[in-house]
């Protein structure tokens, strides 16, 4: 617990997005300071960004900063939470929408206090599947009488760029029979992320669907732990119906906003 | 899904990995496979199901994103000029639900429409070309406009049974029951005894007696 107060100084560089820092060693029967994928705080004068340790080597530790690491000085500290990334998983996320932080971006209520899960789980136990056998509709007769979707399914729509998938998947959103809709964006242009939100809005069913958004203007950092937020909490409500009698069918789009262009990036 | 690898490669990048095929990090198979591999059906619990779009830049299929993608996923649904296209679109669990806990002519159905389709997309080929059509051909052009514009159209919806219905109705308009080479309990059962000259695409009913 005291650990998680202690800062650490000695940045030895800041090269894009990574800070490496040189902390004290450890003794060898003495808890390590953090672990592989951990979170820690980037404390700078006038700012605070969240990192994730991503390589450490002896006692030099890699961190790669979500945000961005400009505006970062020398002088800035660093704080080893101690934990892995977390989401939020309780009833009270239905009907939200959040950033890819795990944070209400909709101007609701700060769900801080609810109980989290961590979002680096392990695999499902095999020994827990079962082969699929029930149908999910769609009221898509493409998909429901020629290639019809079932529950457990992981499917991708392949689409040439350019093709109205946007409009498409909020269609299937709305109309299939899951009890819940995890929605993920990666990379959304506000006008897609406005016309998600309002779509499922006008058709009555948000109070049954949990948005996670990256939108493009957030760092791409954030696109890569987004996915895992929804997948957790799709993992642990599909695993957590046993006693209750009915099923909960956690239907998960992982939807690819605008394309993102970078750099050398051709393709 | 590509949006995803992509944030991956530049982050990669800027860790200073070594880049594998076309730019991407040597182990974007198993991110990806890490991520759908969460769509489960539980035991005695609920069950995840995962719906994605990767786009294909340059409508390249052998792009690594949609390349890898295809060995890990059930399938996919191949999205193209605003339709779903059935030639390139598959659900390799499908099986495990047409007939046994959809309508018993579900699987002839399905089979019997992408039978005339496919050879509506040749005849509509010698068309083109302008060689000669025998009248089958003509019965399967027919069908092959009727098909994609009551079927294959995005803002089509409408709910199994309801399409079932419509597509023995389609065939009616085009063929007779004899050309279908379906199953004879079926036909009698299923194939509209009065089919309607032309029925919009949005109202169309059954015209069983």
């Amino acid at each position: 617990m005291i650990r998680h107060m202690v800062r650490h100084h000695n940045i030895l560089s800041i090269v894009g997005n990574i800070i490496t820092v040189s902390v004290p060693e450890t003794e060898g029967n003495s808890d390590a300071i953090t672990r592989f994928g951990d979170l820690a705080m980037v404390e700078d004068e006038f700012s605070t960004s969240i990192a994730q340790v991503i390589k450490i080597d002896r006692n030099e530790i890699a961190l790669q900063v979500f945000s961005g690491t400009q505006g970062v000085s020398n002088a800035a500290s660093i704080r080893f939470l101690g934990t892995a990334m977390k989401v939020t998983y309780s009833a009270d996320i239905l009907g939200r929408i959040f950033n890819s932080l795990g944070e209400p971006m909709d101007g609701g209520s700060n769900l801080a206090h609810d109980p989290k899960v961590s979002i680096d789980g392990p695999s499902v136990n095999p020994v827990k599947r079962i082969l699929a056998s029930k149908m999910i509709r769609t009221n898509v007769p493409m998909i429901d009488v020629f290639n019809c979707l079932v529950e457990s399914q992981k499917i991708p729509i392949f689409s040439v760029s350019g093709e109205p998938y946007n409009p498409f998947l909020a269609r299937i959103g709305i109309q299939t029979d899951a009890d819940i809709v995890v929605f993920a964006g990666l990379g959304l242009i506000f006008d897609d992320y406005h016309y998600f939100r309002t779509q499922f809005e006008e058709a009555g069913v948000f109070a049954r669907t949990v948005m996670f958004c990256n939108l493009a203007s957030d760092p791409i950092v954030e696109r890569l732990i987004v996915l895992d937020m929804a997948l957790a909490f799709c993992c642990r409500r599909g695993e957590a119906c046993a006693g209750i009698g009915y099923r909960y069918d956690c239907l998960c789009r992982c939807h690819e906003g605008s394309r993102y262009f970078y750099g050398a990036s051709t393709c | 899904m590509t949006a995803y690898a992509d944030a991956m490669k530049e982050v990669g990048i800027s860790m200073e990995r070594v880049p594998a095929n076309r730019g991407y990090m040597g182990d974007l198979y198993s991110q990806l496979a890490r991520r759908y591999e969460k769509a489960c059906d539980y035991d005695g619990a609920g069950s995840v199901t995962i719906l994605s779009v990767t786009t294909m830049p340059g409508g390249d299929v052998t792009h690594p994103v949609p390349d890898n993608t295809g060995y890990i996923t059930e399938g996919q649904f191949y999205l193209h000029d605003d339709m779903l296209d059935p030639f390139g679109s598959l659900s390799r669990l499908k099986q495990h639900v047409i007939g046994s806990s959809t309508r018993e002519d579900h699987s002839q159905i399905m089979n019997t429409m992408i039978r005339f389709y496919s050879g509506a997309t040749e005849a509509e080929q010698k068309q083109a070309m302008a060689f000669d059509l025998s009248s089958f051909d003509e019965k399967q052009i027919k069908f092959g406009e009727l098909f994609r514009k009551r079927f294959m159209r995005l803002d089509v919806s409408i709910p199994l049974e309801e399409a079932l219905d419509l597509c023995w109705q389609t065939l009616a308009e085009c063929f007779d029951a004899d050309e279908l080479l379906m199953k004879q309990a079926l036909i009698d059962k299923y194939f509209p005894k009065v089919a309607a000259s032309s029925s919009p695409v949005d109202s169309a009913q059954p015209d069983s007696e």
